[in-house]
């Protein structure tokens, strides 16, 4: 869909360039484009000391066809399909920070909180836009849509702080995989809901099982086979040989997740888990890790590219209150369960604020998905999309400073102790 | 989302498939290049599995390809060395270059082709493979000897002459004719652009980096080498160069700086999965059917080059008084074809120029030659360890 509101905008440029006789060759302009603006302005965020998605966003607003002047690429659909193989590349490198056994040790706590938070903010946001005079419908693809973290967008500022390694860290990307595939599945049943009406049991159940069978298949058959295929790669000693094993791994794990319904990062994501069962977890992290920069930096320039930001001032309101509503509804909920799971108070209040930023790619899916069946009005979509257009812009500074405040409550905790 | 998802789909298994024979061409001690080559013919349209049916996307990829391949190619040749080896190489290569375009007109005059087909098969033929012959090299563990060095040097020579070749073509065919004034031309035209890139880059670049080399940020190294290269490939293209040579210089550039070593690491994944697709792709567009039809202009073009391009660098070689032995070793090890057969028959396809046969044939031919050339360069070290 995007494709089509951008091509009044490219248009005249596919014209001027379309005499040109080898049109392949603009691909190379594109990138040529892309990597330049979006290395300056990395630049200048570096100088700023702002974090690095901030960068890429803005170069993508640059880049993209919704700010003025125009559209500074002619190809939209690759952007599109960089994005696609960036939110793998995001994912897969994150999955290969989880062997089997780190997954196991952080699975059961972060499963309680993901459902915790996913089923609180769901119901806070439902009362809300039901007391702002949502219909039924839009209430509930609304209040799914605010239940979504942005696992990617999570993890690339925490990788910038510098805390990847952090415990906190552990358990949030657990919890926002999990999440993930909890509102995927959701959503696939809110959608048949909507277009049939009622809600049965089986299909609640059919959803639940697909999901559990992908996991446990993934995890009991993959991590007997794809390890060993991985190191018979390995004994090769060709790193290409190598790298190409793994991303054929990671995409094709992603896209066998998507025809099942459940999200592609979910896919990439065990993918990488698979592959960290290997003896070749730290040469692939070591090769992957430059792919990943650069299809995660276009991921983040795509996202730009396709915000609308003539769309802020008409969704305002509601936006901001669903904004704060989600928020106040993800730390309080993420914060309680994890204190009832006996976690320490800094990493409850770390998790609290590292997930309760919404919003994500995976909230427009939600939207759209509400479009899509026709249960939703045609506010909703634009609305969402302002809505992570904001918290996009939030997030990093939120989790930035949160735990900045956070260390410094435990740092005075522990002088204040220490003088006792 | 969904046309992205089809196309992760196909990548997914693209590179699966590709992995798979990459590990028999191992095993079975062939290049890997063949094995993708032979990949990209198993699931291409033509293919007996036809698994991939839309190519545009991975001609794309190609392109993208194409710029790394050459701007690593360009990573490796710091100026101060291009400048040791630049006479010898230099005049190895226009030797090479000028008997094996003689040659190939002559056997595609022979055949009774057309001018245009016989125009672009003498430049398919002219140009060895610094990407395969370097790999080859690589894999044998000779990379670091001298006669290592001055074949890289004659082959980024030739590199470079190909992109002169390439607009000439390129050119000649839009304008109708070729014209010797236009080739004259583009030779002055890329010597300036060449010279004041160079010029220009070894300026500016060491501010630049030095600038850089304050930030812990690897993303950022990433994209500036990356900028650098796209940006100079499209400036080339929009100047009526190929990409290729503002690749390649963009990569000379950057080898002259002390990041060059940080870049080429953090490149080499990128570059080494693009470059896995890109010899996939020209697999796929390979019609293998035709193939049957002409197996006897194939095994002659594929004695022609081999057989021709040994002499002529043995000639080259021998004027500079090294011995006959070194002189057939480096001969040996130049005897085959690459990606610029592909990237010429390419920019002939698209311009229409040539005929639909040319394609696969030359094709065969550069899979023949790059079956030969791990033997041919084993046999050649060999020679060159003995004097």
């Amino acid at each position: 869909m995007e494709l089509e509101f951008a091509q009044p905008f490219v248009r005249p440029f596919l014209d001027k360039i379309s005499s040109t006789p080898s049109s392949s060759e603009l691909i190379i302009q594109d990138f040529a484009v892309i990597m330049i603006i979006a290395s300056i302005m990395a630049l200048i965020s570096y100088k700023l000391k702002q974090p690095m998605i901030m960068a890429f966003i803005i170069a993508g607003m640059i880049i993209g066809p919704n700010t003025p002047p125009f559209s500074l690429i002619t190809h939209v659909e690759i952007l599109h399909v960089f994005a696609e193989i960036g939110i793998i590349l995001l994912l897969f490198v994150i999955g290969m920070e989880f062997p089997i056994e780190k997954l196991k040790n952080v699975g059961k706590k972060a499963t309680f909180i993901a459902v915790a938070e996913a089923s609180g903010t769901f119901m806070a946001g439902f009362v809300v836009t039901q007391a702002m005079g949502f219909t039924f419908f839009d209430s509930l693809f609304v209040s799914l849509a605010i239940s979504v973290t942005s696992t990617v967008i999570i993890m690339k500022v925490l990788e910038e702080l510098g805390m990847i390694k952090d415990e906190a860290t552990y358990l949030i990307v657990g919890i926002a995989v999990i999440e993930d595939i909890i509102i995927i599945s959701l959503l696939a049943v809110l959608q048949s809901v909507a277009s049939t009406g009622d809600l049965t049991v089986n299909e609640v159940g059919m959803s639940i099982t697909l999901v559990i069978a992908f996991i446990v298949g993934v995890i009991v058959l993959g991590s007997k086979i794809v390890p060993r295929c991985v190191n018979l790669v390995g004994k090769t000693e060709h790193s290409e040989l190598l790298i190409i094993a793994v991303l054929g791994v990671a995409f094709g794990l992603s896209f066998v997740a998507f025809k099942l319904d459940i999200s592609v990062a979910t896919g990439a994501f065990f993918a990488g888990v698979l592959v960290a069962e290997s003896k070749m977890r730290i040469a692939t992290k070591i090769i992957a890790t430059p792919i990943r920069d650069m299809f995660g930096a276009l991921f983040f320039i795509s996202v730009g590219a396709l915000m609308d930001i003539k769309q802020l001032p008409l969704f305002i309101i509601p936006a901001v209150i669903l904004i704060i509503v989600s928020f106040s509804a993800k730390f309080i909920t993420v914060w309680a369960a994890s204190r009832a799971q006996r976690l320490g108070k800094t990493t409850s209040l770390k998790t609290g604020i590292g997930l309760s930023s919404s919003g994500g790619e995976l909230a427009l899916v939600a939207a759209k998905g509400g479009a899509d069946v026709g249960a939703t009005s045609s506010f909703v979509l634009p609305m969402v999309g302002t809505m992570t257009i904001i918290t996009t812009f939030i997030s990093p500074y939120l989790i930035k400073y949160g735990w900045k405040l956070t260390s410094r409550l435990e740092s005075k905790e522990a002088g204040s102790s220490g003088t006792k | 989302m969904a046309a992205g998802i089809e196309l992760i789909g196909d990548l997914g298994y693209l590179l699966l498939f590709s992995a798979a024979i990459g590990i028999i061409a191992y095993i079975l001690k062939q290049p890997l290049v063949l094995g993708f080559l032979v990949a990209g013919i198993l699931i291409g349209p033509f293919g007996p599995f036809s698994l991939i049916k839309d190519t545009t996307m991975l001609t794309n990829f190609s392109e993208i390809a194409i710029v790394l391949l050459l701007f690593g190619v360009g990573l490796a040749f710091p100026i101060t060395q291009l400048r040791n080896i630049g006479k010898i190489g230099a005049v190895i290569a226009v030797i090479e270059v000028l008997a094996m375009l003689g040659i190939g007109f002559a056997v595609g005059w022979a055949f009774g082709w057309s001018t245009m087909d016989s125009m672009f098969l003498a430049a398919a033929l002219s140009i060895s493979s610094t990407a395969i012959i370097v790999k080859v090299l690589e894999e044998m563990d000779v990379i670091e000897e001298p006669s290592s060095m001055l074949i890289i040097g004659v082959l980024v020579i030739e590199d470079i002459i190909a992109a002169v070749l390439i607009s000439t073509l390129h050119s000649s065919v839009l304008s109708g004719a070729f014209s010797f004034d236009q080739m004259i031309w583009e030779i002055a035209k890329i010597s300036m652009f060449i010279g004041g890139t160079v010029a220009l880059g070894c300026l500016g670049m060491p501010k630049v980096f030095s600038l850089l080399s304050n930030i812990p940020r690897y993303e950022i190294t990433i994209l500036v080498a990356l900028g650098l290269a796209f940006g100079l490939s499209f400036l080339s293209h929009e100047l009526g160069f190929s990409a290729v040579t503002g690749a390649f210089l963009a990569g000379v550039i950057l080898a002259g700086s002390r990041f060059s070593e940080d870049i080429i690491n953090l490149i080499t994944p990128i570059r080494e999965v693009f470059i896995a697709i890109f010899f996939v792709t020209i697999g796929a567009l390979m019609d293998i059917n035709i193939i049957a039809e002409y197996w006897l202009p194939i095994i002659i073009i594929t004695l022609v080059t081999i057989v021709g391009k040994t002499a002529s660098v043995y000639l080259g070689v021998r004027l500079f008084r090294l011995g006959p032995n070194n002189a057939m070793g480096i001969g040996l090890s130049m005897a085959q074809l690459g990606e610029f057969s592909f990237i010429v028959l390419m920019v002939g396809q698209d311009l229409g120029a040539t005929s639909s046969f040319l394609f696969p044939i030359v094709g065969m031919v550069v899979v023949l030659s790059t079956i030969f050339a791990p033997f041919l360069i084993k046999r050649g070290t060999k020679m060159l360890v003995s004097y």
